[in-house]
């Protein structure tokens, strides 16, 4: 953060208790893992309008169709575990709605949900948020990170559910992300990570304080680096001009 | 289908070179690929040897330049990559390559936004490597696969490039603009005939790019197969898609469980 931007948020930030109060946390800009994943070859200006957007401000629609099949099948997984239980072929009712390859695909997907996870979980709704604060960032951390669940020894777990051609792989961003959404739903989390259509899961892999605390660290510079920019947001002509929110006024666009 | 035409292409669609190569070879595979990013069922090939190939281009420029033999056998072996294909489409690109260029930068990302109420779109892409050089903006793209074209302009991606390139002539002190493809591969013998679009033939791509996102908006979901042998022989959606004119059995891997 450049010192005017650091002037400018700390003349701004009132008595720190009351900053943290609930109706003050919905004024804290929302942080994606998108957001702490751009670098300089970003755009600016779209990163600002999204990490400051109010959700009744004015904008662009993005096309949602491309997430439909990704959600569904998440859905239906997460709905199997309304109680302590495995999921069963009932469980997936292929979507008919659904154009022919995407209930295909659908298909394909739910053999390979219950093949790579036949444990009985629970899905736990309190994490069903879309949003966790950070006081310590004033920031929202926003965004799914999985089906959040609990084993029959009450153990949190977080199943990530990829449909990608790929055996999985860890992302370690992502790892730091879900560290940080599920802070204070579950001090140590069991993370499974499965690729669905390939058929493969990685070894689960745990959220514990130590986990949380290199997230933290992570997630610090990269809040700073996205508020540094986004004090002086400049657009910058490239892949995020693709489904931006804020395209109207861009003068990267102005000829 | 539940899909309203809003939540396919958004407020503003979005225009790719490979996405409308897609869309005019063959609607479906357009809407499954790039509209609804249904995995595909049916294996075509690894991209990771041209994703290789394009990122030693760029380093070995981004550092030096690629007729020094030193500076590129460095390079490759930074990246633990001095194997004979990838060294043999190196050499195959030096003898292409505008060395005498004033400027050149690899992997450009640009976009361009047509503004004409009640139509709009945006289009995307990523330009492999861009010369300035003799009052021409010169783009290459590195094929590192099949021939498809035997003149770039017939490619309906390159004709999506030259629409995002042509605003940027004058920004870069050229009043030419030309498209390459560079065929690295060492068993296509020839380059297709690079494109050099005047004035007219860029108001024409811009129209028909325009035209095309009419005919989206006119759909109304309605994405039929091309249903061609030769096109659905290559497609990664052969085996599922309805239209199929080479249906077959997906091949994701969890379908093998069963057996």
């Amino acid at each position: 953060m450049n010192d005017a931007a650091r002037d400018t948020q700390e003349d701004a930030a009132p008595d720190a208790q009351e900053d943290t109060a609930p109706d003050a946390q919905e004024e804290w800009p929302r942080v994606t893992l998108r957001h702490l994943r751009a670098d300089e070859t970003n755009c600016s200006r779209r990163l600002a309008f999204e990490m400051h957007a109010r959700s009744d401000t004015s904008k662009n629609r993005s096309a949602r169709a491309a997430f439909e099949l990704e959600q569904r099948v998440e859905a239906d997984a997460t709905n199997a575990h309304v109680e302590l239980r495995c999921a069963g072929p009932a469980d997936f009712r292929t979507p008919r709605e659904l154009t022919a390859e995407q209930q295909a695909a659908y298909d394909a997907a739910a053999i390979g949900y219950l093949a790579l996870f036949p444990d009985a979980v629970r899905h736990d709704p309190e994490l069903e948020v879309w949003e966790t604060a950070s006081a310590e960032h004033r920031v929202r951390w926003s965004g799914r990170v999985g089906i959040p669940c609990r084993d029959a020894s009450d153990q949190a777990h977080l199943r990530r559910l990829l449909l990608g051609s790929r055996a999985p792989q860890l992302d370690r961003a992502w790892l730091f992300f879900a560290a940080l959404r599920t802070e204070g739903w579950a001090e140590e989390v069991v993370v499974d990570v499965g690729s669905l259509l390939v058929a493969d899961r990685l070894d689960p892999i745990m959220i514990t304080p130590a986990v949380r605390d290199d997230a933290r660290r992570w997630s610090a510079a990269q809040v700073a680096r996205a508020r540094d920019r986004v004090a002086h947001p400049m657009p910058r002509m490239g892949r995020d001009c693709l489904g931006c929110p804020c395209v109207a006024g861009c003068k990267a666009h102005d000829g | 289908m539940s899909h309203t035409m809003r939540t396919l292409l958004g407020d503003i669609p979005g225009i790719t070179p490979s996405g409308y190569a897609s869309f005019r070879r063959c609607a479906r595979s357009f809407l499954l690929a790039n509209l609804l990013r249904v995995p595909e069922s049916d294996g075509r090939f690894s991209p990771d040897r041209g994703l290789l190939v394009h990122a030693m281009l760029k380093a070995i420029h981004d550092h030096g330049r690629c007729d020094d033999a030193e500076h590129v056998t460095q390079v490759l072996a930074d990246h633990g990559v001095d194997d004979e294909v990838t060294r043999g489409m190196i050499d195959r690109h030096v003898v292409r390559c505008p060395r005498a260029a004033q400027r050149q930068k690899h992997e450009v990302e640009l976009a361009r936004f047509y503004r004409q109420p009640p139509l709009m779109f945006m289009a995307h892409a990523r330009i492999d490597a861009i010369w300035v050089h003799d009052g021409m903006l010169d783009a290459r793209d590195y094929k590192t696969g099949a021939r498809h074209v035997d003149r770039v302009v017939d490619d309906p991606a390159a004709r999506v490039q030259a629409f995002v390139l042509a605003p940027h002539l004058p920004r870069v002190g050229a009043t030419r603009l030309r498209l390459r493809y560079e065929h690295l591969a060492p068993e296509i013998d020839d380059d297709p005939e690079p494109f050099e679009p005047d004035a007219d033939d860029l108001a024409a791509i811009a129209d028909e790019l325009a035209r095309a996102v009419e005919q989206l908006w006119a759909s109304d979901g309605e994405f039929p197969g091309v249903g061609d042998a030769l096109i659905c022989g290559s497609c990664g959606y052969r085996s599922i898609c309805p239209d199929s004119a080479t249906p077959g059995e997906p091949l994701w891997p969890v379908l093998m469980l069963g057996q």
